[in-house]
């Protein structure tokens, strides 16, 4: 019972506690009444913060580790650590989701306090959000499938929350049939390996490649479902995180999405699918990274350029920073790439997936305050918000001068890392490209900036709505940008 | 460990806080009290500087930062620092007095002001060179705001020309900074970031990258984020925007402390990490130098706008100082120091006056003004004394800095010396050209008439530079002193090294 209790269900209690809460909203969803909303946010909220609590605890403790005499007494345990891997970039990719969580369900919250919408918003939304905590630490394919799918299908229904509006159901639809492809690539991917290889577990297949592959003659056959179902893998976890090409969907979903969901979805999801690339990248296919570091450092390249450019031209803020995403997307993969030569270092990978998580929910709490007040996520609609609206303005600042890497914000520190992280790899020229990017995309951050503090307020005598909760938000991740610049070494993680 | 150079850095962050909070009449206050409070740390810093050890970094202060990369919170200052620190200490108060009768927005605006200071005593007193672009890249976000929220009809455009063009050769910049810092890792096995710890890189010289070695693409790198912001022909365009949209005291700021920027960055960096390249790109950078002070004069003769015609003599005289730092010998880096002091001092100046007439006249063409010297005597006192020394009158600063950096050219290269005399000349003739047609001629419009002189505050205020101009143009020798330890190991092209001694429990 004991071991039970510490092998099993303490290891698994960031995961439980959101399981716990999607269990007690079913059973609230039988109360439809709207002005239960408010309690079924609370049990989000503290299964999410709950959540938070086991792990840091499992983190101070330090017993994630299933400890291996145990195993062998029970055949199912066995199974179990075989399945769902718990490491220290486990607990700090829970930990991630579970503040981007938090922050997205006050947002969702306020969202929905204004506006009409199902009741079971909040249900799905902790149905994703243990989606995405199986999903970092499945250690199995077809759990990883199962994890995507977990995560997927309800964010499906959460983009088209608004089924009355088109751009919604546009979004969602969009996202939905792109979704889809991915997942049935990532099945064929997987069944190419299950093929060759015959075990899905992730450690198995690495050992079995790296031991295969390393022939004089290996059959034809092998290499092309090798390679074929590490393609089909990439372009399947390239959609989920809208690298370039797979992208197209981003623009669309972003901006028709509720911002509070295009937050949620633009920090935590593509850290989860972050966790994805890493996972497999790093896991299993680590024997022929000398194949994928060139392709992917090229799509990290087109992505930055591609999202950069594309964000020059519009007007809309949720396009803007959706754009803005598909080039961060480009960064985090040149991060990706340049340590995967060298083992696994996650620090500034998880450094850059924090701070612009941070920042994207943060511009994106902005945009949900003005899309409530002002029906419209048009960029003039900022004008002169700097000096009407004192401390959002500042705090939109400081956000959006991190998007652009700007020191003294994190995401310069960020920026700085991947960088490091490059060159030490070789990657040289890569790293200049990003940089003339990072001057590109400078541009459409100094314009939020510009309407901000420099363009007359049109909307005076109309000022934004009080949310004390979303105003929260935003100062949190405006002051965590300048936090964990001043304390980056408050992000690292060490064995 | 002295807390003096934190206290300089911080203490104008914490009062932006305070500005920002206060009611708009006391965020002037605090404003002024901070930056005063600023000079007075300065003042203490003039006495306590060792000049006899001027070569070595004092006041150290090490705060850990991001320990995995050895970088630290380094502050410090040597003979290199140490003119400019004073220099911007002393513009702040001036810069604020400037922009006292700002109405639009008065707390941003202070507050602004203040983060401004913080970054430009941090660009200059850092040790460590993240910190050092932290604070590079920091002093940009203020000014542009500056720029563009209070700057006059064309801001928008000017603010966003200016922060793009600064940008983008920060960004070089940033490059060449992690190429060094990789190229220390790798000769060393260590990382350092302290700026110093550069100094002893070797290269390999046969090794070429489309053409050019690696120490040659570095010092481009620098050089042109640098030249940029100096700012050198042709790199100058978002100049004369920037300062004819700024509000006065943005434009004091800018021209008096912000260009030094750039002219340290070259000295501090460009200079003794890659002396080589230096040496095989030190005639170019001369041509263009030159090329910048006569171009600058002859521009700055055509402008029919006051404001304009002063931002151009700006990139005329940071020529010269350019050009000295080229020569690279004694009389010609001394006076590259002075001249940066001198050009901020008398700048600053001008552009302070410059101000003042159009808070009075709302207008900056040539064209509406003429014997104003009957009108504003105190004003007409001060504009020819400024302008005397922007144009190098004798007994003024400007003549000292411009003799000796004219005299070390001449040593160099005697072309570089004969043109540079040249732009002495035409220095004379636009500012000659701009008192003509400011002050004197008949009074005849009949809204200069009513055209009060200047009040106390503006009097004070000029009247404090007046009295550096005129000390440094009569015996700059105590100041030289404190800076000649430091010259001396650059043009003996032996920089002092000195690896900070990082505490490992810090």
């Amino acid at each position: 019972m004991n071991t039970l209790v510490t092998q099993f269900f303490f290891p698994l209690s960031p995961v439980l506690s959101i399981v716990g809460g999607a269990v007690l909203l079913t059973v609230l969803e039988f109360f439809p009444e709207a002005r239960l909303q408010r309690v079924k946010a609370s049990v989000a909220a503290s299964a999410t913060l709950l959540s938070i609590v086991f792990t840091l605890l499992l983190w101070a403790t330090g017993s994630f580790e299933i400890s291996s005499e145990v195993v062998e007494t029970s055949g199912w345990l066995l199974e179990f650590k075989r399945t769902y891997r718990l490491d220290v970039f486990t607990l700090a990719l829970y930990f991630g989701v579970g503040l981007f969580s938090t922050l997205a369900i006050f947002l969702v919250h306020f969202h929905f306090q204004h506006r009409k919408g199902p009741q079971e918003i909040y249900l799905l939304l902790l149905f994703v959000i243990s989606g995405m905590q199986f999903l970092v630490s499945a250690n199995s394919l077809i759990i990883l499938f199962l994890a995507l799918e977990l995560m997927s299908l309800p964010t499906y229904v959460l983009v088209a929350t608004h089924r009355r509006d088109p751009k919604s159901c546009e979004a969602s639809l969009k996202y939905f049939l792109f979704g889809a492809f991915a997942s049935v690539l990532f099945v064929l991917g997987a069944a190419f390996l299950y093929a060759s290889y015959g075990t899905l577990h992730l450690g198995l297949l690495a050992e079995r490649i790296q031991v295969y592959l390393s022939y004089e003659n290996s059959p034809f056959e092998l290499l092309v479902f090798t390679y074929g179902g590490l393609t089909l893998l990439m372009i399947a976890g390239g959609f989920k995180i809208g690298l370039a090409p797979f992208h197209m969907w981003v623009p669309d979903t972003y901006e028709g999405a509720p911002s509070a969901v295009t937050g949620f979805m633009g920090s935590a999801i593509k850290l989860a699918g972050f966790a994805l690339f890493v996972r497999l990248l790093w896991g299993i296919f680590i024997p022929v990274s000398s194949h994928w570091v060139p392709v992917l450092n090229t799509l990290a390249i087109i992505s930055m350029f591609v999202g950069n450019l594309a964000a020059l031209a519009q007007t809309n803020l949720k396009r803007i920073f959706a754009y803005s995403s598909v080039a961060h997307a480009g960064y985090l993969m040149l991060c990706v790439t340049a340590v995967a030569p060298f083992g696994p270092n996650f620090e500034a990978l998880y450094y850059y997936l924090i701070t612009y998580g941070l920042m994207f929910l943060g511009v994106f709490a902005v945009i949900e305050l003005l899309e409530t007040r002002y029906q419209s996520s048009e960029l003039h609609e900022l004008s002169g918000m700097g000096f009407t609206h004192p401390i959002l303005g500042v705090c939109l600042s400081i956000l959006v001068l991190s998007g652009a890497g700007i020191p003294p914000t994190a995401g310069f520190l960020a920026k700085y890392f991947v960088f490091l992280e490059a060159v030490k790899a070789g990657h040289t020229f890569q790293v200049v490209l990003a940089v003339i990017s990072s001057l590109i995309g400078a541009f459409y951050y100094l314009r939020v900036l510009v309407y901000l503090y420099m363009r007359e307020n049109k909307r005076e005598g109309i000022p934004l709505l009080r949310a004390p909760t979303v105003f929260v938000c935003i100062v949190f991740c405006a002051l965590s940008m300048l936090y964990l610049a001043a304390v980056p070494s408050s992000l690292t993680f060490g064995p | 460990m002295s807390t003096l150079l934190p206290w300089m850095v911080v203490l104008p962050a914490v009062a932006c806080l305070f500005c920002l909070a206060a009611p708009e009449r006391l965020s002037k206050v605090i404003a002024m009290g901070s930056s005063l409070a600023g000079l007075l740390l300065a003042g203490v810093l003039y006495t306590e500087f060792d000049a006899s050890n001027a070569a070595s970094m004092q006041f150290l202060y090490l705060a850990p930062w991001i320990s995995q990369y050895q970088i630290h919170f380094g502050l410090g200052i040597d003979g290199l620092s140490f003119p400019l620190v004073l220099l911007s200490k002393f513009m702040m108060p001036i810069a604020i007095a400037a922009s006292w009768n700002q109405t639009h927005r008065v707390r941003a605006f202070m507050a602004c002001f203040l983060l401004l200071d913080t970054a430009m005593t941090g660009t200059f007193l850092a040790t460590d060179i993240f910190l050092f672009y932290v604070f590079w890249e920091l002093a940009l976000i203020p000014m542009v705001l500056i720029v563009g929220v209070w700057g006059s009809s064309e801001r928008v455009y000017a603010a966003v020309k200016f922060f793009l063009i600064t940008f983008a050769g920060s960004l070089l910049m940033l490059v060449a900074i992690f190429w060094v810092f990789m190229a220390h890792q790798e000769q060393y096995g260590f990382y350092s970031a302290e700026i110093r710890s550069f100094y002893t890189l070797s290269w390999n010289h046969g090794l070429t990258y489309f053409g050019l070695t690696a120490p040659e693409w570095i010092f481009l790198a620098f050089a042109v984020a640098f030249c940029i912001k100096i700012p050198l022909f042709p790199l100058h365009t978002w100049l004369p925007d920037a300062h004819t949209q700024a509000p006065t005291g943005g434009s004091i700021l800018l021209a008096a402390v912000m260009l030094k920027m750039g002219t340290y960055g070259i000295l501090r960096f460009c200079v003794p990490i890659t002396p080589d390249a230096f040496h095989t790109f030190s005639p170019y950078l001369a041509a263009l130098a030159l090329v910048g002070i006569l171009y600058g004069a002859w521009v700055a003769f055509q402008q029919a706008d006051v404001k304009k015609l002063v931002a151009y003599s700006s990139v005329s005289h940071v020529g010269f100082i350019v050009l000295g730092i080229c020569a690279m010998n004694p009389e010609a880096l001394t006076g590259a120091m002075l001249q940066m002091v001198n050009h901020g001092l008398s700048t600053g100046a001008l552009f302070f006056l410059i101000g003042a007439l159009y808070e009075r006249r709302h207008s900056r063409q040539l064209s509406d003004f003429g014997g104003l010297a009957k009108q504003l005597p105190w004003f007409a006192f001060f504009l020819v004394f400024v302008s005397a020394s922007s144009m190098g009158v004798p007994g003024l600063n400007g003549f000292v800095g411009e003799f000796l950096i004219l005299l070390g050219s001449f040593k160099a290269n005697a072309i570089w010396g004969f043109v540079g005399v040249l732009g002495v000349i035409f220095a004379a003739v636009y500012m000659l050209w701009m008192l003509r047609g400011v002050l004197w001629g008949p009074l005849a419009s009949e809204e200069n008439k009513s055209l009060t002189d200047l009040n106390w505050r503006e009097t004070a205020c000029l009247t404090a530079v007046g009295i550096f101009i005129v000390w440094l143009g009569v015996y700059p020798k105590p100041f030289i002193d404190k800076m000649r330890a430091t010259l001396e190991a650059y043009w003996k092209q032996e920089p002092t090294i000195i690896t900070l001694k990082v505490d490992e429990n810090l």
